[in-house]
């Protein structure tokens, strides 16, 4: 009898949840306003099958690239190393490819679990500002990932072999969306069932607290960045996969600013202290929804998209900004 | 104050001076040591002066906005669009569109400051937006194409040869001298440094916190704009090449000048020699082929190497 109450309980915590995300998150209703107007504007294009398979396509890319990062913002802090790891690791994977087969996939989390490590320790001990720093990690791994290209003569670190992955074994939900699920699943996890989720909320509102409460703030956020490399490492399968068996070669910053706008546009504040995957997801789905729409109106130009994307991360700090109220920013 | 000469003390307190000094004499070194014409003939001397001029007057401007505690990503972004705006309306406008190239600098500054000091957003956040929006007006009003200006009036503003090197090396160093005399000789200097090390001391003290952080990164965006316009006629035209990659070496060279990155620490007076170092850097790999992609990654490591050791930890109780 006990696991039908526990099966209740669980339920009951679900439904709660639930109705707690539609009420405090605006993301929400930006949701349901972005698809009744697009469905107004353009109904044929933005509801046919094909475009909203690849709505969840680019949600599961853009969810992936924001997942992880956010339990960093939890806690304050910033980590844009999710596009050096999802870069170098497809390059790791290609370069490993002839002598490990078809194992070398799992190079991706390994790589990112050592990139977070190694920026985590370094923030916390070296006492280095953490968006510097993974700014700069990106930016050596980016480099890195070009200058392999350039090596090795090819045009891109293509890996065929993983062609397999590409095919769904659900019709219609397309096969990066379900790589990036477990991914998903366990982000909320770790946020909603471990103490780690509380740990960075404490730790991002206020430091001071946490260490008299006992909570070993170094370790914790160590962690923190760790965990963000290792989701990212593992979501970037999904990217990896989506983008037909290959990895970017050449360093684009709209593709950086994608996972931050989708954390920014899902509420969790940059300040830390609240928030978490859940919102990112719904913002990561608020930005994918926003692009799509927009490409299939008409007189709307691609080559723009660095203006759009600028524009679109400014308006969604300003909007989000009413949370850093009183708090000491850099 | 009195602490023996290379004693530990000293080495620590001092340890932002010594290494720009002791890496650019072993640059020298070792640059003559690759190249045996590096620095012999004089045309070597005025391809260096071409190389790091424009770059040193965007690299004030950071250091200004360093020294603050905060961060201006949109520099290149805004010198690439104050030069394409200006290499697009100069044959309709002439030397008035400077005018234009300017305030457009100006608008983005202020909206950077007002992001950072009416809205309390984190300042790498809010000019990583703009940025993305000034290259994207850039790209809207260029076309994504390379202007060019053939005007020789316009190439003279830049390239007229004065005792020997070219004029844009003394638009250079006046900027360079003014931003020293701003920081150390005015009450507004010290305001900025007042806000980089202590910011709820300079608050209690008096100083208007909102309006230093607003001018400052009007100042920056100002002076990458005439960066931008001088660079557009050095090159004689503007192209999209220039863009935000450009931060990994110009921020590269404020750190390496013993600048520190929490703000309070250094000075623009350190920049000339970490423009210098970075430049000649630059300058000498390339001399001895190495991809511009290696050459990134040593930039980026010399900059994270430098803001650890340059960051003063004794002041600073939570890292974000």
């Amino acid at each position: 009898m006990k696991s039908e109450v526990e099966r209740l309980k669980i339920g009951s915590v679900i439904a709660a949840s639930i109705w707690r995300l539609v009420k405090v998150n605006p993301a929400v209703w930006a949701i349901v306003a972005l698809v009744v107007i697009f469905s107004a504007l353009v109904p044929d294009k933005f509801l046919s099958t094909s475009n909203l398979v690849a709505i969840l396509k680019n949600f599961a890319v853009t969810s992936m690239l924001a997942v992880g990062p956010t339990f960093v913002i939890l806690l304050g802090s910033i980590d844009v190393s999710y596009m050096g790891i999802w870069m170098f690791g497809g390059a790791l994977v290609w370069l490993l490819y002839p002598y490990l087969g078809l194992a070398s996939i799992a190079i991706y989390p390994i790589f990112g679990l050592l990139v977070g490590l190694f920026n985590g320790v370094v923030h916390v001990k070296a006492k280095v500002p953490s968006f510097i720093l993974t700014i700069a990690v990106t930016a050596v791994l980016a480099f890195l990932t070009t200058y392999v290209r350039n090596i090795s003569g090819v045009l891109t670190l293509i890996v065929p072999a993983y062609n397999f992955l590409r095919e769904s074994p659900i019709p219609y939900i397309p096969s990066p969306f379900l790589l990036a699920l477990p991914v998903i699943v366990l982000a909320l996890f770790i946020m909603f069932f471990t103490k780690l989720g509380t740990y960075f909320c404490a730790i991002g509102s206020n430091e001071e607290g946490a260490k008299l409460a006992g909570i070993n703030v170094e370790k914790y956020k160590i962690l923190a960045f760790t965990l963000s490399g290792l989701l990212t490492g593992l979501g970037s399968i999904a990217i990896f996969v989506h983008l037909g068996c290959q990895t970017r070669v050449d360093f684009d910053p709209s593709e950086l600013v994608r996972g931050l706008a989708a954390i920014v546009l899902g509420g969790t504040p940059l300040a830390g202290g609240m928030g978490g995957p859940h919102r990112t997801l719904l913002g990561a789905l608020v930005y994918v929804l926003i692009f799509n729409g927009l490409f299939l109106l008409p007189g709307v130009d691609p080559n723009h998209l660095k203006l759009y994307v600028g524009t679109l991360l400014l308006g969604a700090v300003i909007a989000a900004s009413r949370a850093l109220k009183g708090a000491l920013i850099a | 104050m009195a602490q023996a000469w290379l004693s530990r003390e000293w080495l620590q307190r001092n340890i932002n001076t010594i290494i720009p000094i002791m890496g650019f004499i072993a640059l020298v070194i070792a640059l003559r040591m690759a190249n045996p014409y590096f620095l012999t003939s004089w045309d070597s001397v005025i391809t260096l002066v071409y190389g790091m001029s424009w770059f040193l007057i965007a690299a004030c401007g950071l250091t200004l906005v360093i020294l603050m505690g905060s961060f201006d990503f949109s520099v290149p972004s805004v010198l690439k669009l104050s030069a394409m705006i200006f290499a697009v309306l100069y044959p309709s406008m002439g030397f008035s569109s400077i005018i234009v190239a300017i305030v457009v600098g100006l608008i983005f500054g202020f909206i950077n400051g007002i992001l950072l000091a009416r809205f309390n957003i984190p300042s790498f956040m809010a000019t990583l937006a703009t940025s993305m929006v000034a290259e994207g007006l850039a790209q809207v009003i260029s076309g994504g194409y390379t202007r060019m200006i053939t005007d020789p009036a316009f190439r003279a503003v830049s390239t007229t040869m004065i005792l020997g090197l070219p004029s844009i090396f003394y638009w250079a160093i006046v900027v360079w001298v003014i931003c020293i005399f701003m920081t150390f000789m005015t009450p507004f200097g010290r305001m900025i440094y007042a806000v980089g090390s202590n910011i709820v001391g300079a608050r209690l003290a008096g100083v208007n916190v909102k309006m230093v952080r607003t001018l400052v990164f009007m100042i920056c965006s100002l002076l990458a704009s005439i960066a931008g316009i001088l660079y557009a006629s050095q090159i004689q035209g503007a192209h999209m090449q220039v863009g935000v990659l450009d931060m990994i070496p110009l921020f590269a060279s404020v750190v390496v000048g013993g600048t520190a990155l929490t703000g309070g620490v250094g000075g623009v007076h350190r920049t000339l020699l970490g423009v210098l170092i970075i430049r000649w850097l630059d300058s000498g790999l390339s001399m001895l082929a190495i991809d511009l992609n290696v050459r990134m990654i040593i930039f980026g490591a010399i900059a994270i190497t430098m803001a650890i050791l340059t960051i003063d930890r004794r002041r600073i109780r939570i890292m974000k």
